[in-house]
């Protein structure tokens, strides 16, 4: 059983670290905005707000070869069995707006991620512009917008539950990119439209099923378009996003291409197709379609959404993945349920060829377990209550009774053995959310 | 009989007098004169940030808890909690900038004083000619 939070190397690597192209970039657009502080105080209306938002939370599941999952974007230890890591997040907002028009947001957010550093624990940082009432542009880190509750999916206190389901939120990435977004809203009678284009780049970082090694990915050419309706107590909305996206070299890729120029018959050129399978992702299309719809009169929260998302050949988890969720008021309770499920459309790899005499059957395996690793196919029974004990604070305590399909681990820490059968969890989670 | 029916008429008066409006008030020189329900819910959910002549609005909430939770009630709804959660959905997502708060009504009339487009509201009638009222709501 571990218990951790790891706090001081956070700390020690936030002084430390050494900012990449993409902090850089931010820093430039805050140092550009910046500079019009004095301009704005000199001519209207200025105001700095600060904001903020917390969640103390500790989830237990009782496998001690898994290890549970907020999201892929965090590291991976499959002995961990009770932690506050996955669901604990403080993040601190400051907004600046000056010249009527014009606004500077950014958000630092600390939570548990494969490293630590400034550029990484900027959530976003942008300059916001408006022409004129109902149109928005935003230049600089933005969060991406791609399904329901993407841009604030750590803001635990918005939502119903402990956390937004894994089987939809827990796999995707990223979660902001560098780029500009515009969204046009209005209002028509009783409802509310809001149209959204974004377009940028991301690199979000994230670790091997068991936490052996970091891969730094890219989304790049990453377009976001949604429409959103409000009206009454009903919201809808739908989005379509398309991004490339690529990772860092794999450590055995040069290896296992040399393999199949130099050794002949299956296993060369089972080694040839997977290294090819490798090369191929990289420049490969995502792209993710998605449809919700909300209601909240009050008494009544109900919420179903559906994604799917398809590729043209990069290691991702393909599928359809959904959720529907329901919960009551009653003063300041509210106790929920959720069934929430990913189902995958692809196969699992499997070798027909015997490498045993190789020598690199190890090298094989890492290989498909590098395939395969990535996939998700499981469903969520979840039964939860939340009580607001006090303004902008919620306490919430959940159960959530997983089946994850044989192979299909990519949403947990794992070990590659672990993956040969399916199996169910009971995870148990409380937490304390704030927003301040 | 008669009993019953003078102890039901006390009762109706009784609730009116408890009954308090709602007003929703701005600097006595805003041009705009009235704002309709609709275009008041605008406002406080960050649908829109102009008033009906096109000015941008600098919108207060807060002031006792009593008050707010009645207003976001009645005028837009909402229970607090939905009203909460709903602004910080928009705040966290950078979508916009958090709404001005203020603790007391003398800290909301200093403000609606000192700017043509503020708006906020009160369960008092304004005493001062310094500010006028735009909507009244009936709890």
């Amino acid at each position: 059983m571990i218990l951790s939070l790891p706090i001081k190397p956070y700390l020690f690597r936030l002084m430390t670290s050494v900012c990449s192209d993409c902090a850089r970039f931010v820093c430039f657009v805050n140092i550009f905005f910046l500079c019009l502080m004095p301009l704005a105080n000199a001519h209207t209306k200025s105001d700095i707000q600060f904001s903020g938002f917390a969640t103390l939370g500790i989830s237990s599941e009782n496998k001690d070869d898994l290890g549970f999952l907020r999201d892929g974007g965090q590291s991976k230890d499959p002995s961990r069995n009770t932690s506050i890591a996955p669901d604990s997040s403080l993040g601190l907002q400051l907004s600046y707006s000056f010249l009527d028009d014009w606004r500077a947001t950014t958000q630092l957010m600390y939570r548990d991620r494969p490293r630590y550093n400034f550029d990484e624990s900027l959530e976003f940082a942008f300059i916001g512009y408006r022409p004129f009432s109902g149109l928005d542009l935003r230049l600089g880190r933005v969060a991406v917008d791609m399904f329901q509750l993407s841009d604030f999916r750590r803001v635990d206190y918005v939502n119903l539950w402990v956390r937004p389901p894994t089987e939809v939120y827990g796999w995707i990435l990223p979660s902001s990119i560098n780029g500009a977004d515009a969204a046009y809203s209005f209002s028509y009678g009783r409802s509310f439209w809001r149209f959204k284009l974004q377009y940028g780049d991301s690199k979000p970082v994230l670790e091997f099923s068991d936490g052996s090694e970091i891969v730094e990915a890219e989304f790049n050419e990453f377009v976001v378009a949604t429409v959103t309706l409000d009206m009454d107590a009903w919201r809808m909305r739908l989005s379509y996003s398309q991004a490339t996206p690529s990772a860092s070299p794999l450590s055995f890729l040069s290896i296992l291409a040399d393999i199949g120029n130099l050794v002949p018959g299956p296993v060369g050129e089972e080694a040839t197709f997977l290294a090819k399978t490798f090369s191929d992702a990289s420049g490969a299309k995502v792209y993710y379609s998605q449809a919700s719809l909300g209601y909240d009169d009050g008494d009544w929260l109900a919420n179903t959404e559906f994604t799917y998302i398809t590729t043209t050949g990069a290691i991702i988890p393909t599928g359809t993945a959904g959720y529907l969720s329901v919960g009551r008021r009653f003063g300041a309770f509210t106790p929920y349920a959720m069934y929430s499920r990913f189902f995958s459309d692809q196969d699992l790899y499997k070798s027909t060829t015997d490498w045993s005499q190789s020598g690199f059957e190890a090298l094989k395996d890492a290989a498909i377990a590098s395939i395969n690793g990535i996939q998700v196919e499981q469903y969520t029974q979840t039964l939860g209550l939340r009580w607001d004990l006090a303004p902008k604070l919620a306490l919430k305590t959940q159960w959530d009774h997983t089946y994850i399909e044989a192979g299909r681990y990519s949403a947990w820490a794992h070990t590659n053995g672990r993956a040969l059968k399916g199996t169910t969890v009971n995870l148990f989670s409380v937490a304390l959310n704030l927003v301040f | 009989m008669n009993i019953l029916y003078a102890l039901l008429v006390m009762i109706f008066l009784f609730t009116g007098f408890c009954r308090a409006d709602i007003y929703v008030i701005t600097h006595r020189d805003n041009p705009v004169k009235t704002l309709s329900n609709d275009q008041l819910r605008d406002l406080y959910l960050a649908r829109s940030q102009s008033l009906p002549n096109g000015e941008d609005a600098t919108i207060y909430e807060g002031g006792e808890a009593d008050l707010r939770a009645r207003f976001i009630l009645n005028a837009l709804g909402m229970r607090e909690r939905q009203f909460d959660a709903y602004w910080a959905r928009l705040i966290f997502a950078g979508r916009v900038l958090p709404l001005k708060t203020v603790d007391q009504e003398s800290e909301l009339m200093s403000h609606l004083s000192n700017n043509t487009h503020a708006i906020g509201y009160t369960d008092r009638l304004p005493e001062s000619d310094s500010v006028k009222t735009l909507l009244v709501i009936n709890e």
